[in-house]
């Protein structure tokens, strides 16, 4: 009774989650292929200790599990590609120059890959998962100060970006 | 100096555009904003970051990924009592053969030991007592 009672949270909380979690790692893995993977993975992680899992916490833990998988698949990566030199990187990424919304969409997640895995964290859980301080700081395991403060260093962080992209766009046009 | 550049309310004033602050921390910092053009600037900054990060467009989760996971999810862990179950009876079943081997297999040595020993004593006797035919 209490498994099958478990497995409709389950395929509820897939459901609901999924797609959130989905663009969460799209954001910061910035690889269709590897944001579902970590996705698969999450989900099968939190399915074996669900009962261990409050309730009320399932989303948190969800972002803490995802988190933690992708910060994991970006220090390999990092390691791997300590070989590739940067003239390729620009290459391949003028190659695939967006458009539109898919255009804003590499914006975003250009910056936000910028960030510190846990920067970029707080900004997702803040912004996008519209959780409060009291709830991000559960999920990160921290206090709500630590948040807040945190999350000031991300913005002017994200603030510095931004206004990078905007100088590289207007050179860009300038150049066309 | 550090008077024109900074403001002791600006660590405030993220946690007052997320609604973070109790009413009354909130009233004071609207308040002091409405006549402080730092933190006029500085909550004019922040709020570019919210602007920037709204424009991200959510994309769909590829089709039939819920479905893959529902399914892996469902081979590897649908069913841990009968998992377990699975196991204790193989588990039990081998410690029963196993016991029920040595049983048997000392049963069988204890059998056989004493035939011999009372055939070979009983022919040696017999042959020594000359009861032996040749």
């Amino acid at each position: 009774m209490k498994l099958s009672m478990n497995n409709y949270k389950f395929e509820v909380l897939l459901q609901n989650e999924s797609k959130k979690l989905f663009n969460y790692l799209l954001k910061i893995l910035r690889n269709k292929e590897d944001a579902e993977d970590i996705l698969q993975e999450t989900f099968i992680a939190f399915h074996k200790k669900m009962d261990s899992v409050k309730e009320t916490s399932y989303k948190s833990y969800l972002f803490r599990t995802a988190y933690h998988k992708a910060l994991n698949l970006i220090k390999k990566r990092n390691a791997k590609n300590k070989l590739v030199t940067n003239y390729n990187e620009m290459e391949h990424f003028e190659d695939k120059q967006p458009k539109n919304n898919e255009q804003q969409n590499e914006l975003v997640k250009d910056a936000l890959s910028q960030l510190k895995p846990e920067e970029a964290l707080l900004m997702e859980l803040q912004f996008y998962q519209k959780m409060n301080y009291k709830q991000i700081a559960e999920t990160l395991e921290t206090t709500q100060s630590a948040v807040d403060s945190k999350l000031v260093r991300a913005k002017k962080k994200l603030i510095k970006i931004i206004n990078e992209q905007k100088k590289m766009q207007e050179n860009n046009l300038s150049i066309v | 100096m550090k008077q024109n550049n900074e403001c002791s309310f600006e660590k405030k004033l993220n946690a007052y555009i997320a609604g973070e602050l109790s009413e009354m921390e909130h009233n004071k910092v609207r308040e002091h904003i409405s006549r402080c053009h730092l933190c006029q600037n500085e909550i004019r900054t922040l709020q570019q970051v919210d602007n920037f990060l709204f424009q991200y467009t959510e994309d769909e989760v590829p089709a039939g990924l819920n479905e893959k996971i529902l399914n892996s999810v469902s081979k590897s862990h649908s069913n841990p009592f009968m998992r377990k179950v699975v196991s204790f009876s193989i588990a039990a079943s081998v410690l029963i053969s196993f016991m029920a081997g040595i049983v048997l297999s000392n049963g069988l040595y204890a059998e056989n030991t004493d035939s011999d020993i009372t055939i070979g004593e009983d022919s040696l006797y017999s042959y020594f007592e000359g009861d032996y035919d040749v």
